[in-house]
């Protein structure tokens, strides 16, 4: 699975390499010869890596520190994946209310709707969030700033 | 320093990405070099050249690095809580002993925040280098010269003291390059000059001849500046500490609001919306597996200076800007600094996983 989504590296490189290899030189020694060739090579150890078990006959990744967080739950991956499709659903769902039905409707619709059904908050507590939500986009930037949010699809 | 030297300076830094990405040093530079690729996405400004724009109008000026950043790390950490649904603390955790512990910590480790100090004053003086790299580099300065870097990620104070110190001093820095010799660091210098301009102030070497009380004024003010800050500080922290007691129902929503106002209010164009999901999603499955997304940001910051530092180095001296001695000398010390790094980590000095972050780590409620 560790090397299945070094593949889509491998794939963003390869493609990158293959867009830019008829550039002229000025525009892709970055591109190609700083960052595509390098990372496809890289990616390849990392390939090779993760075929051989590298790691795991060194016990374990290097020495160190982690730069970034790592992932670990003690949920079971059934409720993980559910949780996990659930959340960016909302989030989905909140970008998608944002396009067709504008920010200052659509933000204030998600909180509610997320505090009420998946946070299963009382109805006042769902609608103060909202208000405070739509007072937050409308008061401060269309009132207070007048800085004019585009409208949704729907109403353009 | 010219442009093939701050080109080498540049280069120095993103090879710090292997010397903070730790313990997965090749997933660290394939994230480093994904940054630099998406640093290049749009019409490039020394040749006008469209490079990854796909005939999206979009794409010209490239992705927005605050967009990417906020996707990145904004929409995995709110999934943190939507998995486990608690707060960011399971269960209050009142501030424990006195708010002048800090300051002791401090006094104890004054060492450390005079080397990370000369950290943010350099980082500042670089051009480009800015807040998103000074905290990296602090943190990863205070870990490597640990003895105990296990406990980085778990509550050592040290990783709160290195990116403070370096972040308040990088100020300093910034003020350095913007007064003495008149150019900016960022859009916050740039305002600045501007304000000076406003008042007859010209910002350079002739400042420093013809104005010098407005200088030392400034410096004064930055000092006064930071002490008033702490004050604020002390009677907010509680408060403060608090906000991690929230429950997730209430989190996840200011979240959400965060992330799509803040994306949506770059360009206020729905593809932003559509960007931020996009890195979202990748920045969940880099995390999920072991893919440091600072490195990638780094990569991203650096990239555009990069490209210019190295066009201007190319097209003034062709490839003879690399026997230039300062350029020779700064990258023997990149060199060095990168493989002894990652040679002490072959030899497995350090043993204990530790991490930057950790909230998957908690509790899960099951229900």
């Amino acid at each position: 699975m560790k090397a299945n989504f070094t593949l889509f590296f491998l794939v963003v490189f390869l493609l990158a390499a293959w867009a830019g290899w008829g550039w002229p030189n000025i525009a892709k020694i970055m591109p190609v010869y700083v960052a595509a060739i390098p990372g496809l090579i890289l990616v390849l150890v990392q390939l090779y890596r993760d075929a051989t078990g590298w790691e795991a006959r060194r016990g374990g990744a290097g020495g160190g520190i982690d730069m970034d967080e790592v992932y670990e739950t003690k949920l079971d991956r059934k409720t993980e994946f559910r949780r996990t499709v659930t959340y960016f659903s909302w989030f989905i769902g909140g970008a998608l209310g944002i396009w067709l039905l504008g920010i200052v409707i659509a933000l204030p619709l998600l909180v509610f709707l997320y505090a009420l059904i998946e946070g299963r908050e009382k109805w006042s507590t769902s609608l103060i969030m909202a208000a405070c939500t739509y007072l937050l986009i409308w008061g401060l930037f269309e009132y207070m700033l007048e800085s004019r949010w585009p409208q949704g699809l729907l109403f353009s | 320093m010219g442009s093939p030297e701050l080109f080498v300076v540049m280069l120095w830094g993103l090879s710090m990405v292997a010397v903070l990405a730790g313990r997965r040093p090749i997933k660290g530079m394939i994230a480093a070099a994904f940054g630099l690729l998406l640093a290049t996405v749009g019409q490039q400004a020394q040749s006008g050249i469209m490079r990854f724009v796909f005939d999206q109008p979009y794409l010209l000026d490239g992705i927005s690095i605050s967009i990417i950043a906020l996707a990145m790390f904004g929409i995995p950490s709110a999934l943190d809580l939507a998995l486990t649904k608690l707060g960011v603390e399971q269960q209050p955790v009142p501030l424990k002993g006195s708010l002048f512990d800090g300051v002791k910590d401090t006094l104890r480790e004054w060492w450390l925040v005079v080397r990370c100090s000369f950290v943010g004053v350099w980082v500042g003086i670089v051009p480009g280098l800015g807040s998103q790299v000074v905290d990296w580099l602090a943190y990863g300065h205070a870990a490597q010269t640990s003895k105990n870097p296990g406990n980085f990620g778990k509550g050592d104070v040290r990783g709160v003291i290195a990116p403070e110190s370096a972040n308040d001093a990088k100020d300093g820095g910034d003020l350095i390059t913007t007064l003495l010799m008149g150019f900016p660091q960022g859009v916050v210098t740039a305002l600045f000059i501007v304000a000076l301009l406003a008042w007859g102030y010209l910002p350079g070497p002739e400042m420093l001849k013809k104005n010098p009380e407005v200088i030392f004024s400034v410096v004064w003010i930055q000092g006064i500046s930071g002490i008033i800050g702490t004050l604020v500080g002390f009677v907010l922290a509680a408060q403060l500490a608090k906000l991690a007691e929230v429950r997730y129902t209430f989190m996840v929503p200011l979240m959400f609001i965060f992330i799509l106002m803040g994306a949506f209010s770059v360009n206020r164009d729905p593809i932003d919306l559509l960007v931020v999901i996009t890195f979202g999603i990748l920045g969940y499955f880099m995390r999920r597996f072991g893919y440091p997304r600072p490195a990638m940001i780094l990569g991203l910051v650096l990239g555009d200076l990069m490209e210019k530092y190295l066009y201007r180095s190319v097209a003034s001296y062709g490839f003879s800007w690399l026997s230039r001695p300062a350029v020779i000398v700064l990258l023997i010390l990149a060199a060095a600094s990168f493989i002894l790094t990652l040679r002490g980590r072959l030899k497995g000095r350090e043993d204990t996983p530790a991490s930057l972050g950790g909230a998957m780590a908690r509790t899960p409620d099951e229900s």
